[in-house]
Parts: C-alpha cells; sequence; structure tokens
C-alpha cells in the first residue's frame, strides 16, 4: 500500500471526470485555511492515480497551486476507475450531522483562544447564525422581510444554468454553427442563449403617477 | 409626492445644456434642487438655469477641506468641499437628511420583476427617505447603478453595508463630513460603517450615471483626464489600508474594498415602529409609453 509523500506540483493534475466545482469566495476561504494550517494537508493528502491525476482533493491541488507552493501531500496509487469514482465521491461526502448548539459552543470556545474562525470552511451565512446564536454576532438582517410595506419588490434567478464559451477557427465555422443552433449571431454579441430566451423590453413601460393615468 | 429632503448637485463645468444631466433629469420629474457652483461659474450656470437655483461655493470650504493629501492647491479638491457646504446648508434650513447627487445622472429606474424601468414620477425618492426613517443606525443610503445591476441574476431589495455613491441620501447628525480628494464617496461610506452606522444601497431604485470619464467636466477634466485612476485608488488604500487594495482590471487601476466585516450588522428599527405588512406602491404604476 503507498504511503503519502510529498510530490511535486507539476506531476499532478485534476482527474477530467471530477464533478466538483467551488466558488470564487469559497475558493479563497480555502487558500487561506490551507495558509493557516499547511500541516493538514499532510494529514490528509491528496488521493492520485500513477500519472498524476488526482480524484480526491482536487481542490486542495487547485489552493496549493494557487498559493504556489511546489509540492503537495499525496497517495499516488493505481485503482480501478470505478473504484476511483467511488472515492471521489466518498471524499466529498459528510455522513455526520453539526449538532449545532454544541457546534456554536465549541465555536465561542475556539474564538476566545483567537481562532480565525472565518476561515474554518463554514459559509458565511451559515457561521453567522452559528455564532449570532452565542451572541457572538448579530443576526442577519433578512432584506427581503425588511422592505414590507414599501413598493412591491420581486427577484429570481434568470442566471444561465451553464455558460460555454465556444471558439470558431473561421467564419465558415460560426454558419455551420448558426445553422447546427438554428440561430443568427450578431458579430458583435458576446452571447447567446439556447434556446433563445425572450427579452423583455422595458424600454416601452414607465412607472408613472397612478393619478396621471 | 415630492422629497422631504432637499437635494443639492455640486457641478462644475457642466452648465451646457447637453452636460447638465441630473438637473434636466430632476426637472423632467418636477423635483426642487440647488446646485452648487464655484463663483467663478455662477453666470454660466444661472443664464441656462437661473439663480434662484444656484448656491455659490462658500471659499471657507475649500480651504477648510481635508484633502487627505499634501498636494494643497496644486489640484482640484474634487466635490467633496461642495458636499460639505451642502450638508451644512441642509441643517441650516432644519433638515434632518439631505441629498447629494453627482451632476451626471440621466434617469432613475425601478428594479422588479427582474426588470429595470424607468421612474417618471418623483415619489421614489420618498419612498427611499421613508425607509431610511425607519432604523436608528442608518446613517447613508441611496440608489445602486443601473449597469450593476442585471436582469437575471436575483437580488435582494438592497445591499446592506455598502459603498453609497453618487445619489446619497445622509442623515444630517452623524459624526461626519466628506474627505478626500478623491473617492469620498467610499471614504466616507467606510467611515460611517467603521464607526457602527449602516449604509443601505438599493437595488430597487436604481441610477442610471454616465459611465465615469466619459461626460466632459466635473471630475473627468479635473483629474481622471489628466492622471487616469491610480492616484484616486491609492487615496482609497491610504484612508481605509485595513480594508482597501489596490488592483488593476479592464486596463486601469482600481481599488478594491473589503466590506465582508460589516456585512451581519444589523439595521436597527425605531422604538414602536409600525411596518404595514402590504406593499406600498406610493401611487406608482406601471404603464406602456412610447
Amino acid at each position: 500500500m503507498a504511503e503519502p509523500r510529498l510530490v511535486p506540483l507539476t506531476e499532478l493534475h485534476p482527474i477530467e471526470w471530477n464533478p466538483r466545482t467551488i466558488r470564487t469566495d469559497r475558493f479563497q476561504n480555502l487558500c487561506q485555511s490551507v495558509q493557516a494550517d499547511p500541516e493538514f494537508l499532510r494529514l490528509r493528502p491528496v488521493l492520485a492515480q500513477s500519472d498524476g491525476a488526482i480524484y480526491a482533493g482536487n481542490m486542495r491541488y487547485r489552493a496549493a497551486e494557487h498559493l504556489k507552493l511546489r509540492d503537495i501531500w499525496a497517495v499516488i496509487e493505481d485503482v480501478p476507475d470505478k473504484l476511483a469514482k467511488e472515492r471521489a465521491i466518498r471524499d466529498n461526502q459528510q455522513w455526520g450531522e453539526w449538532q449545532e448548539d454544541q457546534l456554536s459552543e465549541l465555536l465561542a470556545g475556539l474564538h476566545e483562544q483567537g481562532s480565525a474562525l472565518d476561515i474554518l470552511g463554514f459559509e458565511d451565512t451559515e457561521l453567522n447564525k452559528l455564532l449570532s446564536s452565542v451572541g457572538l454576532a448579530e443576526p442577519e438582517t433578512d432584506r427581503f422581510a425588511e422592505w414590507q410595506g414599501m413598493p412591491e419588490y420581486e427577484s429570481e434567478d434568470q442566471s444561465a444554468a451553464y455558460k460555454a464559451i465556444v471558439n470558431f477557427a473561421s467564419e465558415e465555422d460560426m454558419k455551420a454553427f448558426e445553422k447546427l443552433i438554428g440561430q443568427q449571431i450578431p458579430r458583435n454579441s458576446r452571447s447567446v442563449w439556447y434556446p433563445p430566451q425572450e427579452r423583455s423590453d422595458s424600454r416601452n413601460f414607465a412607472y408613472v403617477a397612478e393619478s396621471a393615468t | 409626492m415630492l422629497p422631504n429632503y432637499p437635494i443639492y448637485i455640486p457641478s462644475k463645468g457642466r452648465w451646457q445644456h447637453n452636460r447638465r444631466l441630473t438637473t434636466r433629469t430632476l426637472d423632467a420629474l418636477g423635483v426642487p434642487y440647488r446646485v452648487i457652483v464655484e463663483e467663478q461659474e455662477f453666470e454660466q450656470y444661472a443664464a441656462e438655469i437661473g439663480s434662484e437655483r444656484l448656491l455659490v461655493l462658500d471659499s471657507a470650504y475649500q480651504r477648510d477641506y481635508d484633502t487627505l493629501d499634501t498636494l494643497g492647491d496644486t489640484k482640484s479638491r474634487g466635490p467633496g468641499p461642495a458636499r460639505n457646504f451642502a450638508w451644512d446648508h441642509s441643517i441650516s434650513e432644519g433638515a434632518k437628511w439631505h441629498w447629494v447627487m453627482d451632476d451626471n445622472i440621466s434617469k432613475f429606474t425601478r428594479l422588479n420583476h427582474n426588470a429595470r424601468i424607468t421612474l417618471r414620477d418623483p415619489v421614489f425618492f420618498r419612498a427611499m427617505e421613508d425607509f431610511c426613517e425607519r432604523y436608528t443606525n442608518l446613517g447613508m443610503a441611496g440608489p445602486n447603478y443601473r449597469f450593476f445591476v442585471t436582469n437575471r441574476e436575483q437580488r435582494p431589495p438592497f445591499i446592506l453595508n455598502s459603498r453609497i455613491y453618487s445619489c446619497n441620501l445622509i442623515r444630517n447628525d452623524v459624526p461626519f463630513r466628506w474627505r478626500g480628494r478623491y473617492n469620498e464617496d467610499t471614504i466616507l461610506s467606510l467611515d460611517m460603517m467603521k464607526a457602527g452606522w449602516n449604509t443601505v444601497l438599493f437595488n430597487a431604485f436604481l441610477q442610471d450615471k454616465i459611465a465615469t470619464q466619459i461626460l466632459r467636466g466635473g471630475c473627468t477634466d479635473e483629474f481622471y483626464a489628466k492622471e487616469g485612476t491610480l492616484a484616486k485608488s491609492e487615496m482609497q488604500v491610504k484612508a481605509h489600508p485595513d480594508v482597501s487594495r489596490l488592483v488593476w482590471k479592464f486596463n486601469r487601476w482600481h481599488h478594491y474594498v473589503d466590506y465582508s466585516k460589516f456585512k451581519y450588522r444589523a439595521l436597527k428599527r425605531k422604538p414602536g415602529l409600525i411596518i404595514p405588512q402590504e406593499p406600498n406602491e406610493y401611487g406608482l404604476k406601471l404603464t406602456q409609453v412610447r
């Protein structure tokens, strides 16, 4: 069985089927966390196939890369593809559940000892909720609730579920793509929707005084 | 329904019809305002908008202004002196809050159901004022920029504790004044937040502004055309180094400010405040227009 060892980052790479992603703010938080406790990387090595493809620990690898570390603790061992995929999933699961009151007390104790609670991997809102329950933070203002009694305000997420940049080597290739998706792409446009989305033309509307209508 | 509180527009070098956007916007809405001008430009502004709507900036405000640098009179002091003049002027008139606006706002819009739609009635100022008056620890508020608020994203009706810029509703009794030759919006916002006050940046109401460095006059001529944005961003870092850093982005210098430490400071409602359950449209109606 392979033992953890320090492996140059240049010998590793994320596995192509890695289904995990990370938001920028969470990634920054992870980087800060790694910086605060680099020894933790030794105790929790990344797992990679012998060709260097990491199947568990891709985010830690990316953080190490971002922090310009030269190497990272890793267990390099060829395992069947199926097992690698299973381990990738297991590695990211949480079976246990936090007992929130006990967790809050634990955080309060760490706070008293000077720990940086914001780099322990919690989402901001989650941490605030825990800390506010022990009086270490004010509860977050519910901005929608606070808007009560003001003009109606509704907002929903209509952003794209996925985005992709498609590059074309030639005008012909672009035309072929247009044919494929059944849309003409204006040459000055930065993005298109597929299927096409209806654009609301707010220019033809205005809010006026009710008495004026 | 007009705003309760006085509106001031510091302006410099933009008396011409095609450059004085905010005054035209407010004229179209039927909202009274005062333009603060420097003495040497009084005649030009008076010819365009009438002397009764002008206030001449008291030179003491220029002289006593804290520019946060040692460049003295070698550069313009920016809009800060006129904004401080507006603040004191509104107090002298007994106002509890005042509005101070840049002179390049082309319109105001309302965001609802992911659509940004032009406002043709000034009652939205009153709505923002009423909202601010609900709280004991709110120092400044204002509408977000329209171009920062895209249609498709889900957003709250306001952002708590961020920078308030270009169209500011300011509580008069907070112990601060504008300072800094540049970037005074962010500096004042942070001055307030660090002292325990909150700010509210409305998404429900938005301002359309001509992008910085496009419309001639104002800070475009005074600063950016000559020196770019580095000095501006450096001043921000100097004023609030604990939460600011310099970044190069989109081919110019910017400052990045981390507001996260103020994110969870709650708004405190005035004791006994009763807030109606139902939305209040303030008489606004969505209408198809030509």
